[in-house]
């Protein structure tokens, strides 16, 4: 049930989504106010792309809900999508245009007007060194360079609500630290982040909150300190795992 | 490890026709087997029907003037040709371009091994046109009594070595192919011209052939001459079995062994190099220009013709129509008059029928050869996470898809439709039934054809020439739509055309095209949404 006066970013409520007889994610609840960066861990499998995806509307699930701002994903998907940008773990792009052409199609879509675009545009391309290739077909781009562009189509609109699935995957090191800065800059305006990773150190120093997975169950969930508690991220996510599986 | 590998690419090349649903198991993958098995007798039987009626009209006139080899050197030729034509963009993305190439060099397989699992799969398409030509030359040869037990022998040692040759004809304009195309800019144009002017030479034969007939059997000596200097190998095939010679025979094997044994041999040494070899690309320098805002459907509609746009093979295969309507259209428009006393001639039963109810009727015919629209949502594949995430309505998605397919088609229709109009059209009536009804079928395509995909997409590929040409929506809206116009044919000559005239016929065929294409968009617009919001 959608809570009065709802001012979470994003919140899920027993979300539950099954594929054929397994459980992908069972009975997930969890929320981002505005300003916090959400970290999502969890082994492959787990039952993080899943949940990711039913943020973003992509796919539907059993029962439960989902809150993008206070609306519903099932109701509203349209309004919840103008305020979400979603990164896949693997950014399949069209291949078969120019990168500079997927992003005013992406603007298009996103209803962005032609001077904020071109603004943004040339600010995010200069920021990931990908300006000299906006004219190339995105065909020709590396996993990286399609990785900065999807980067790049996800800003141009300015979302409340980032979604990201692995994004520091494929990235050079200059670009994974821009990437970290936007997230930081955003949330210092009142935005969100939810972002899955593997690399639980990156976890550890951006995240205000994790949310901990496993065989789609939320086993640990709350802000980084109280998570943590004394230990590091890796030896609680390690003991959870293990914990899971002496259960 | 090659047979592996060989069914690795069979499934590959088959896959998807139908979506796989993974919990179908072996059910779905027998049924799929079955479905192209269908197609593949739809198409035989369609050569075959065509392939029979020319080597019947050839077989008296060739061996009561002594030239019998020239009936087998055109079916040697007609093979050849059908064989480079339509494997020389598989041979070229199957043997070069790929996509696990890299990842199989990795493991511990010889490339050869590769290579020749890739050539196996290429044969067996090959083999399949081979076979029924060969059958649709055989039979009448045989009926006609011409036939002798050494031509039988060399007959059949022909029919299983003439793909050995085209193949290897395949492999190396396959080759020279991606060998220019890597030095160009514009790829799909050069590669779209290339096409065409295979596809019109192929078509300037196969309608001139009754003229080369009449011009052989008058200068018989002399062409079989030149055909004997210029094209050695089918002139040995056509000796071997028309006259049994042996030596012609083992001249026709040297001719179709040694090509083919050099081809894979150069291929086999160098296969590793040849894919891993880093031609580079012409880089695109990039200029800020000032950006322009449009809809979202403009976007989408624009988007869907720039994909359609960049892949030659599919503007090939699923808008042939639109090119034949073009060309059609200036033909009528500059030898109007002689065409259509041709086709009254070629046809009786066509006199006394209004010239513009015969144009329209035409066009409605290539109408049907355009079906993009029956690819358009398989075409989202990987990137439907794109239209999912993104803040657009099904219902949107689906109107651009379906008007990206009326924009490719209506334009030349409407183009043909005007000069057939200028030609033929005498009243209102005219105007309308040519105009018209090649319209009303074009919207009929683009929905139905949608839907047809929505209930059958093929999400799965890795290259859209999988999509445009073997998945089931395709080719259900391809033989679908021709079928429907031959049924409204077969209506009207059995039914109706003693009620009414072709040209009310006709009008009444766009009311009912109308009807279906209202009936269709209901469907999309309710269940065809949910159904694109769960793919």
């Amino acid at each position: 049930m959608k809570m009065k006066g709802d001012r979470t970013v994003l919140r899920i409520e027993h979300l539950t989504k099954t594929y054929g007889n397994k459980r992908a994610v069972d009975d997930l609840s969890l929320y981002i106010a505005p300003g916090e960066i959400c970290g999502f861990i969890g082994h492959n499998g787990a039952g993080k792309t899943t949940t990711i995806k039913a943020v973003c509307g992509i796919l539907g699930f059993d029962s439960g809900e989902i809150y993008i701002g206070g609306k519903s994903v099932k109701s509203e998907p349209l309004e919840c999508k103008r305020h979400i940008a979603y990164i896949p773990d693997n950014p399949d792009l069209y291949d078969f245009l120019p990168g500079i052409k997927y992003l005013n199609f992406i603007a298009d879509i996103y209803d962005v007007g032609a001077k904020e675009r071109e603004e943004r545009i040339r600010e995010y391309a200069e920021l990931f060194e990908l300006t000299a290739d906006l004219a190339q077909p995105i065909a020709a781009y590396s996993h990286g360079m399609k990785q900065k562009l999807a980067l790049i189509s996800a800003l141009i609109h300015e979302p409340k609500f980032m979604v990201l699935d692995e994004p520091f995957v494929g990235l050079d090191p200059k670009a994974s630290r821009a990437v970290k800065n936007i997230m930081r800059e955003k949330c210092g305006r009142g935005d969100a982040v939810f972002f899955s990773t593997h690399v639980l150190e990156v976890a550890e120093k951006l995240c205000d909150k994790v949310a901990i997975i496993k065989d789609g169950r939320l086993v640990a969930y709350g802000n980084m300190d109280d998570v943590r508690g004394d230990s590091s991220l890796e030896a609680v996510f390690f003991d959870l795992a293990e914990g899971a599986a002496d259960d | 490890m090659i047979r592996k590998l060989f069914t690795l690419n069979l499934k590959a090349l088959s896959s998807g026709a139908l979506r796989i649903n993974k919990a179908g198991g072996k059910n779905a993958f027998t049924g799929e087997i079955w479905f192209i098995v269908l197609i593949a007798i739809i198409v035989g039987a369609s050569l075959f029907g065509i392939f029979l009626s020319l080597f019947n009209v050839m077989l008296e006139p060739y061996f009561t003037a002594g030239i019998g080899w020239m009936y087998f050197a055109v079916l040697a030729l007609t093979v050849f040709a059908l064989c480079v034509v339509s494997t020389i963009f598989t041979a070229s993305a199957q043997i070069f371009g790929a996509k696990d190439n890299e990842l199989l060099l990795s493991m511990p397989i010889r490339p050869s091994a590769i290579l020749l699992s890739r050539l196996l799969v290429l044969l067996v398409m090959e083999y399949f046109f081979t076979l029924v030509a060969a059958l649709a030359a055989f039979f009448p040869w045989l009926a006609g009594g011409y036939a002798t037990a050494s031509g039988i022998l060399f007959f059949v040692i022909g029919v299983l070595l003439l793909p050995l040759l085209s193949l290897a004809v395949s492999l190396l304009l396959a080759w020279v192919l991606g060998f220019i195309l890597s030095r160009v800019r514009y790829k799909n144009i050069v590669t779209l011209v290339v096409s065409i002017g295979f596809l019109l030479a192929y078509f300037y034969f196969y309608f001139n052939m009754q003229s080369y007939l009449n011009e052989l059997l008058m200068r018989g000596e002399e062409i079989a001459e030149a055909f004997r200097m210029a094209m050695p190998p089918f002139y040995a095939f056509g000796r071997s079995v028309a006259d049994g010679s042996a030596s012609a025979g083992l001249q026709f094997i040297l001719w179709a062994i040694l090509p083919f044994a050099a081809a894979v041999a150069l291929l086999a040494v160098n296969y590793g190099k040849v894919l891993t070899v880093n031609r580079g690309g012409i880089k695109i320098e990039y200029k800020e220009r000032a950006a322009k805002s449009q809809s979202s459907l403009t976007a989408l509609t624009r988007k869907e013709l720039a994909h359609f746009r960049s892949k030659p093979t599919v503007i090939l295969n699923a808008s042939l129509g639109s090119l034949f309507m073009l060309i059609g259209g200036i033909a009528i428009l500059v030898k109007g008059s002689e065409i259509l006393s041709y086709l009254t001639a070629m046809l009786p039963a066509l006199n006394g029928v209004s010239l513009s109810a015969l144009c329209a009727a035409l066009l409605v015919f290539l109408c049907s050869a355009n079906n993009l629209s029956a690819s358009l949502i398989s075409f989202e594949g990987r990137n439907l996470w794109i239209m999912k995430s993104s803040p657009v309505s099904p219902k949107t998605v689906l109107l651009a898809k379906a008007g990206a397919h009326w924009l490719i088609s209506a334009i030349p229709c409407f183009a043909a439709s005007a000069c057939a109009g200028i030609v033929v059209a005498g009243s209102v009536w005219d105007w309308l039934v040519v105009l018209l009804l090649p319209q009303t079928f074009i919207v009929l395509t683009a929905v139905g054809g949608l839907a047809i995909n929505l209930n059958l997409p093929k999400l799965e590929w890795s290259n859209e020439i999988y999509v445009v040409k073997q998945s089931a929506s395709a080719m259900i809206t391809l033989f679908g739509g021709m079928g429907a116009i031959a049924l409204i044919g077969l209506l009207y000559a059995l039914l109706f055309s003693g009620m009414m005239s072709l040209m009310v016929y006709l009008l009444f065929c766009a009311a009912v095209f109308v009807i279906a294409v209202a009936a269709i968009c209901i469907w999309l617009m309710n269940v065809g949404t949910k159904k694109f919001a769960a793919l």
